[in-house]
């Protein structure tokens, strides 16, 4: 297993993505496949441009590459989501008008990590923190699943929190 | 189209990747919103874009974009233009619109690059 | 070719018809930063954007655009329709690309002007 970690500072733009384009060489140089590295890549870059945005002290990412997954984890201690589900709502955005003008707040940040991810599970709390996690399944490239894949991997994703030892009442905050 | 005659029908000054005017350009996104870029599934796109913060080149380096082209008239920082001189991915600028650039480009048989296709696990 | 004929054309979804969709459709703005359309977006224009926050309303009326289409099967949020409603600017909503939008257009507007 290799783990990468980031340190990102909140308000610093100009800094922005590059810690994921970092995470992808990297991933890339570690032998992972350029459509994995890709998800993942994508996954880190919205997860920092949410933490230099909305945080309020800055936050962690922490990349761990498994020989099954990659498995993401970007991490705040505030201000917290009020509403995940409308936070989650392609197009919903709380960003400032500074982060829309510069070309982010597009609503797509959440959204985007979620469609890139294999298993996503958000949790947080107002006024301590979020936490995103998401779990990428590792393959070569796009696959189009059967139905009966579709379901097991709809099944797989239903016991996931409990694999990952994340109690599903805490979601809702 | 090759990259040389999408800059003679922008009118587009080529900023980086001079070497590569014979890279084909056949697919194309025009956004200024970055989180909206990445949404993107379609490998081989060209990005019609106003924005020129230094994030476009580490988003272009994530999603394996093959060439930026900036409208409006906007340059990039010669840091921005440097990294992706380093990254092999061309950068143009042009004083056209993105509405006369994708118009332009459109008209000479650039395609769309597909969007969010949903991928197919749900 | 006004608005109303453009968006039949092109197979846009009317979210808001719009106060005056009688005028000629002028030409196209593309873009999606709030201020930059603001500057720039040209009486007349029709605007192509991703962009549903709810002040494109405000830009449609201030700048005299045409009207708004949102691009790559974005709806704007009922609110927004509202606004565009009681505003009387004309709100539609596209499958299509911004990219592909731009290109639409710009061939309908060209075939017109020949």
């Amino acid at each position: 297993m290799k783990r990468f970690a980031f340190r990102i500072t909140p308000r610093d733009v100009e800094q922005g993505g590059i810690a994921s384009a970092q995470l992808k060489r990297e991933l890339r140089e570690g032998g992972v496949s350029a459509y994995d590295a890709r998800r993942a890549g994508i996954v880190a870059f919205e997860g920092e441009m949410n933490l230099i945005v909305h945080s309020e002290r800055g936050g962690t990412i922490a990349v761990d590459v498994h020989p099954d997954t990659i498995d993401i984890v970007v991490e705040d201690d505030g201000p917290g989501i009020g509403d995940i589900d409308l936070a989650l709502t392609p197009g919903y955005s709380t960003a400032p008008n500074w982060a829309t003008e510069l070309g982010f707040g597009a609503g797509m940040g959440l959204p985007n990590m979620q469609r890139n991810s294999d298993h996503f599970e958000i949790r947080s709390h107002i006024g301590r923190g979020t936490l995103v996690r998401s779990r990428i399944d590792r393959r070569e490239g796009p696959l189009t699943y059967t139905a009966a894949e579709a379901a097991a991997r709809a099944a797989a994703k239903a016991n996931w929190a409990s694999d990952l030892g994340v109690v599903p009442e805490e979601k809702a905050s | 189209m090759y990259m040389a005659d999408v800059a003679t029908l922008v009118e587009a000054d080529i900023l980086a990747g001079a070497g590569r005017t014979d890279l084909l350009i056949d697919r194309a996104y025009a956004v200024d919103l970055l989180s909206d870029v990445l949404a993107l599934t379609d490998e081989r796109t060209t990005l019609i874009t106003g924005n020129i913060s230094p994030q476009v080149i580490r988003v272009a380096e994530i999603l394996n974009v093959i060439a930026v082209i900036f409208v409006r008239g906007k340059r990039p920082t010669p840091a921005t233009v440097a990294r992706a001189e380093q990254l092999n991915i061309p950068l143009m600028s042009t004083k056209k619109t993105m509405f006369e650039t994708c118009g332009l480009l459109y008209a000479n048989g650039v395609r769309p690059c597909k969007n969010r296709p949903v991928e197919s696990m749900e | 070719m006004n608005l109303r004929e453009l968006a039949a054309t092109l197979g846009w979804d009317v979210q808001s018809p719009g106060a005056e969709p009688e005028g000629h459709v002028l030409g196209g703005y593309c873009g999606d930063l709030l201020s930059h359309a603001l500057a720039n977006a040209k009486p007349g224009e029709i605007w192509i954007t991703i962009q549903h926050h709810a002040n494109i309303v405000a830009i449609a009326q201030v700048t005299g655009i045409a009207g708004v289409v949102l691009a790559g099967g974005a709806r704007a949020a009922d609110a927004v329709v509202e606004r565009a409603k009681e505003a009387g600017v004309a709100l539609y909503a596209s499958p299509d690309s911004a990219f592909v939008l731009c290109g639409k257009i710009h061939r309908a507007l060209a075939a017109e002007r020949r």
